[in-house]
This record gives structure tokens, sequence and C-alpha cells, in this order.
């Protein structure tokens, strides 16, 4: 497919107010980074220039700067296009040697079908032929990478959403031959890779009323990119909006005080802040919200695992810094990798402090898995329907 | 004739590899199916190195190094160790059976150690049959067809 948009579309309403080099996270720790500067390359002819400099790999995507945006410029989509021309090697995918090319060549050779549900704990309830699907996502290959490592519990995120759902009286279906959605790929400029997980998942999605997922970066993908780039037409939710609207209370005999991070595909990308905070409240829990909250969370420090350096740890510390502040005791995170990044910082001898427990939102709830209760009028209304 | 299994093997060089040297001059006999890349010490083996074999279609995997305890760099064979555990289970999540895959110790001094795995290794690939990645261009083609007919319009 011929480019029908040149990259300059995206921001070509830009007046240069320059409010984006002020919100964003990384022209604090990066001098010579300036947002507004690369869109003036951009609406000034010198987009050449530009995409041969490697400020599209260092930018992370993270929204702070669009949402800010009194024009509504597009800058993430203009970055993302700025990677696919392709004109600047700047781009380093971090733990290149496990998550590299290689391994998702394996992933979408069609002869292939990855294993899932054997890896699964034995008391999660999947039944193949029920209206909702979990897409369970990367976690699985993250568990196996990352837990070691920095104590990263993928399958822990897998089995307690299921139980979540089980305990909703949903047996979720769970797919071995679902794929990587393809958000990496999408976001490192690699369309075509993504087209090809995008079509082989969509193929067996499509069977299925609802879509459910416990990451923000499928939610996202699945529901907004499968939509705009390929026609596929998905229904998709995030657990915590399923489950915000089922239960009506999780009985708690051990509140404790909670922060929340919002990451940005599921907070800035998709505008769902509140149902993961109704649901910790609904469980008792005392949400103290950061500094920086909501529409201006910080970032974790890295997307799709590009250019994770020394001036994205610095953003790191800083988010980290921002959440003992608020004197809790767990910083909940609603996105796998959220949480392998932070818990990176957190595994480094040579970065100590940072004592706050950072626990994913499913794996919190689910310690009080006996006490939820369904809100069962809302139940009755449904089957009416 | 038989389709013979291509098997990549990572010998460290100072026990393993040696041993590969002393298995072709006493001319035992194992079957052509390998092909050897050395490295220093098993320590270097990394995951993307059994995962891109894999991708360029080799049928089998072996990681090669010396006894624990006798490793030249002391302990790089340990970290080799688990550096292959987690690469085995990240190529059964992947869908390649880890049986295709293995850390074995062979010292300098095991020319037949190392030829007898280099035997059952490739009767192993050979019941496995080959890597499900080799598949012939006709199933990839007609799965890329039916891919297709699932394609809404789009844009
Ligand atoms: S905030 Fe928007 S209009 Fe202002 S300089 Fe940045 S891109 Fe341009
Ligand atoms: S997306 Fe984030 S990192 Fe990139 S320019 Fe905007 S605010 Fe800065
Ligand atoms: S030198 Fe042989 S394994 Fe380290």
């Amino acid at each position: 497919m011929a480019q029908e948009i040149s990259i300059e579309d995206f921001v070509r309403t830009c007046y240069q107010c320059g409010i984006c080099s002020g919100a964003c996270p990384k022209a604090v720790v990066k001098e010579g980074f300036l947002p507004r500067k690369m869109v003036h390359e951009m609406i000034t002819g010198n987009a050449e220039r530009e995409l041969a400099s490697d400020d599209a790999w260092d930018c992370l995507t993270c929204m702070n700067c669009q949402k800010k945006c009194p024009m509504k410029v597009d800058f993430v989509n203009m970055v993302r296009e700025s990677r696919r021309a392709g004109k600047s090697s700047g781009g380093k995918i971090a733990h290149e040697n496990t998550l590299g090319m290689d391994f998702y060549n394996i992933l979408k050779n069609a002869n292939v079908t990855p294993r899932r549900k054997k890896f699964l704990a034995k008391d999660t309830k999947t039944d193949e032929n029920s209206d909702v699907l979990y897409f369970m996502g990367c976690v699985s290959y993250f568990d196996i990478i990352f837990k070691d490592d920095v104590g990263f519990e993928g399958m822990d995120i897998a089995d307690n959403t299921i139980r979540l759902l089980n305990a909703v009286g949903v047996e979720p279906a769970v797919l071995d031959e679902e794929k990587c959605c393809g958000h990496d790929q999408y976001w490192r400029g690699d369309t075509e890779t993504f087209e090809e997980f995008a079509k082989h998942n969509a193929a067996f999605l499509k069977k299925y009323k609802t879509i459910v997922t416990a990451c923000p970066e499928c939610y996202r993908t699945l529901g907004v990119e499968y939509k705009e780039r390929l026609g596929i037409d998905l229904n998709v939710l995030h657990i915590s909006e399923f489950l915000a609207e089922k239960i009506s209370k999780i009985e708690n005999s051990e509140p404790k005080k909670v922060t929340f991070h919002d990451s940005c595909r599921l907070g800035r990308f998709m505008d769902v802040y509140d149902a993961p905070r109704e649901l910790l409240k609904k469980a008792g829990h005392d949400v103290l919200e950061m500094d920086k909250t909501k529409e201006e969370a910080l970032c974790c420090g890295v997307s799709a695992f590009v250019n994770c350096d020394d001036e994205n740890k610095k953003i790191r510390q800083r988010k980290m810094q921002d959440a003992v502040e608020t004197g809790a005791e767990i910083m909940v995170t609603p996105c796998p990798k959220c949480q392998i990044h932070l818990k990176c910082l957190q595994s480094d001898k040579s970065a100590d402090g940072y004592d706050i427990k950072i626990v994913d939102l499913t794996t919190l709830l689910a310690e009080n898995i006996k006490g939820i209760k369904i809100d069962s009028k809302k139940e009755d209304n449904k089957e009416r329907e | 004739m038989e389709r013979e299994p291509n098997i990549v093997v990572f010998a460290c060089n100072w026990c393993s590899y040696a041993g590969a040297d002393l298995a072709g001059v006493s001319r035992i006999q194992y079957p052509p199916t390998v092909r050897l890349i050395r490295v220093m010490c098993s320590g270097r083996f990394d995951p993307d190195f059994a995962l891109r074999a894999f991708a360029k279609g080799a049928d089998g995997v072996l990681v090669m190094g010396c006894h624990p305890g006798d490793c030249h760099y002391v302990e790089g064979n340990l970290k080799a160790e688990v550096k292959v555990n987690m690469t085995a289970k990240l190529l059964d999540a992947v869908g390649i059976d880890p049986e295709r895959f293995r850390l074995e110790w062979v010292s300098a001094g095991e020319g037949s150690r190392f030829a007898s795995i280099v035997k059952e290794f490739t009767l192993t690939l050979k019941k496995l049959g080959p890597s499900p990645l080799l598949a012939t261009p006709n199933v990839q083609k007609s799965s890329i067809a039916e891919r297709e007919q699932v394609e809404t319009g789009g844009s």
C-alpha cells in the first residue's frame, strides 16, 4: 500500500506555542530534545533532516505533549511514521537478545502455535465456547524472561485475571493460537509485522462477543489500531472496566494505602482513569494520588522496549519518587510492561530507596477474591436485555 | 533418501570443541548432521543464538561446555545453564518443542561422548520431524490465503 498521508500531515496545524516541550518528560532529562522543535523541522520543509536524527526514537510516545496541545497535533503518530520512514538507526531495542527480531520471526511463522494454557494455574477455569475471550498478550513470555531478573510475575497476572473473571461468573476462552497483538512492532514502525499479527489474530477473535485484556497495550492495539488500520472491529474491554461494571463491593479485612500508576496506553491513549480506581476503592483501599497523576502522569520511562538508557532511567526514578512521596505501601500498575520497567529499577543495586511494593491491579484485587460481591441488579438488567 | 536434520552446535573452545576434535582424529563415526560454531566459553551463549538458528531453519540446537567445575572461566558454564533453561522455556512457550534444544557437558577427552550425543540427538530429531518453521511453502501459502480471506475490506 502506498503511503497515503505524509508525515508532515500529522502536525501541520501546529502554531509553535511550545506547550508540548513544557509537558514532555523526556525534554527534562535530555538536553536538546524538544517536541516543538521536531514539529518545526517537519513543517518547515526539513523533514529529511529531522528523519535522519534520532529524535523519533528518543520520544517515549507517552502522549503527555499531545494531551496539552491546543491544536490537537497528532504527535505520537508523527513519531511512529518517522520511525517507519526509517532514515535513522537510532532505535536500539532493549533485551534484543530475547525479544529481538528473531523471537517475533518465529512467533509470526504461520506453522508454529504458541503454548499458553499449559502455563496457567490449575484452579483457573476457562471455556472455549464462552462469549468472552481473555487475550493474554505477551505476559507468558515476559514471565519467563523477567521473572528471575527483576521479579516480574507475569503468569500471576494471567491467572488472577481469569480468577477474577471466574469470580464474577465468567469462564473466559483462552486460546493457544493467539499471537502477539503487534503493539511493539507497530510503534517501532514495522507495520508489516503488525499487520501479519493482526490478520492472524482477527481470524479467531471475531468469534467472540467481548474480548477482555489485562494489558493496556493489547487493549489499545486490538481496540483502536486493528480498527483504524485494518477495519477489524472488535469489542475490547480492559479488565478494570469489565469488573467495575459487575462488582459492587469487595470485602477486605486489610485495606491498604495504595497509589495508582496511570500507564500511557490505558490513560492518555484510552482515557480509562476511573475504572481501576473505582475497583480499588470498592475493595476498601485508600487510593492516594501522585503529584503528577491521570492525564499528567509520568511515564514509566520506556515504551515498546525502544532506547532504554540512562536518561529514561531518570524518568523512571522520578516516577518512583512520586510514588514513594504519596506515602502509599503499594503502587498499583495496570500494565505488565510498566511493572517490568519499574521493578527493573527497584532491583538495580545502584538505585536504592524506593521503598514501595509494585503490584499488578489484578493481583491486588485477587487477594480478596472471596469477598467479591456481584451487583445483582445490573446482572438482571443485562439478562433481560 | 531420508531427510537428515540440521543441528547447530555452540561448543566451548576449551573442552567441547576439543572433544569434537578428538572424535575426529580418533575417527569415531557420527552422523554429518552437525555444524559446529566455536565460542570461547559456553557462557557466551545468548538466547538469541538459539532463536536465530531456529529462525534460519535449524531443526535442533545444542550448547556444549565443560563439565561443572572445569570451566576455563570458572563459572561460565553455570551461567550458560541459567540462560539455556530460560531459552528452553521460551521456545516451549512460542511453540517449538524444547526437546529440540539442549545443553550437554563434553570434556576435551570425551570424543566418544561427543559422537554419541550427536547420534542420539539426531535420532531424537528424526523422530520429531523437521522443525515446524520449515513447513513446505505450499502450506504457508494456503494458510496466508486463508488468513487473507478473513481480512475485512480495510481502509
Ligand atoms: S503544543 Fe501543539 S501547537 Fe504548540 S508547539 Fe507543540 S505541537 Fe505545536
Ligand atoms: S510523546 Fe512524550 S516523550 Fe514524546 S515528545 Fe511527547 S511528551 Fe515527549
Ligand atoms: S570454558 Fe568451557 S564452558 Fe566455560
